[in-house]
């Protein structure tokens, strides 16, 4: 692979998570019976087409072909990432990403500033790469203070 | 020799700790780069080891400032060899 020219590129391979889409179908439809019981049809159609919307982008990003399939780390702040369509981007990790133990959520920035959020629940990744990745995490904000 | 031998292996055995995170960030770096630091900074990370692991991760994770320059050193090394 081109991400050989690294020395030792770690290479985290993403998987669909069933808690991620369990969590967002709840969500979405927890929304759209809100916005039904609190508003009347008229103000609520609009609202639930933006919430159905949003949903379906939701879809794409994490289970359609925006997935993100692959992460590779090349080097301390080269991170790659590979869509379910086959594109490449390398991406930083901005600010305001949340490390737990059982979830990752990361605020990618690509080079042209266009902000992607990445949710990794611990079914997305193997345990050990959840494990490699956390600690990675950790020990990059540890290190930029 | 021998007697060296056997302080690496200790150490090593020393690595493993209750938490997962902390064996991958600990043997992760004995095993890259202990054998190559100076006798100051071994000597500093053989004392890390005897350290409880909560305060070991606030340390490590940057919950707690190091002790003093030498173990910050080591500590930076560690998170260094975490990140690649």
């Amino acid at each position: 692979m081109w991400y050989g020219k690294f020395e030792s590129a770690r290479v985290f391979e993403l998987r669909p998570s069933r808690q991620l889409l369990i969590s967002l179908s709840l969500l979405y439809v927890a929304s759209v019976i809100l916005v039904a019981l609190m508003l009347p049809l008229l103000l609520a159609l609009p609202v639930i087409a933006v919430v159905f919307w949003r949903g379906v982008l939701d879809w794409r990003c994490h289970l359609g072909s925006w997935r993100i399939e692959q992460l590779v780390i090349g080097a301390p702040g080269q991170w790659f990432v590979r869509q379910s369509d086959g594109h490449w981007r390398e991406v930083g990790v901005a600010g305001g990403s949340v490390v737990y133990g059982r979830l990752l959520l990361l605020v990618l920035a690509d080079e042209e500033g266009r902000r992607r959020y990445l949710a990794l629940p611990r079914d997305a990744l193997a345990a050990d790469a959840h494990r490699r990745l956390r600690v990675l995490l950790w020990c990059q904000n540890a290190s930029s203070g | 020799m021998e007697d060296q031998e056997r302080e690496h292996a200790r150490l090593r055995w020393m690595c493993r700790r209750g938490m997962k995170e902390l064996d991958q960030l600990l043997l992760g770096f004995f095993d890259a780069r202990f054998a190559r630091l100076e006798p100051e900074a071994r000597q500093c990370f053989a004392e890390l080891l005897e350290w409880q692991d909560p305060e070991l991760i606030a340390l490590l994770f940057g919950r707690m400032a190091p002790p003093d320059r030498e173990c910050a050193d080591v500590v930076r090394q560690i998170r260094e060899c975490a990140r690649f």
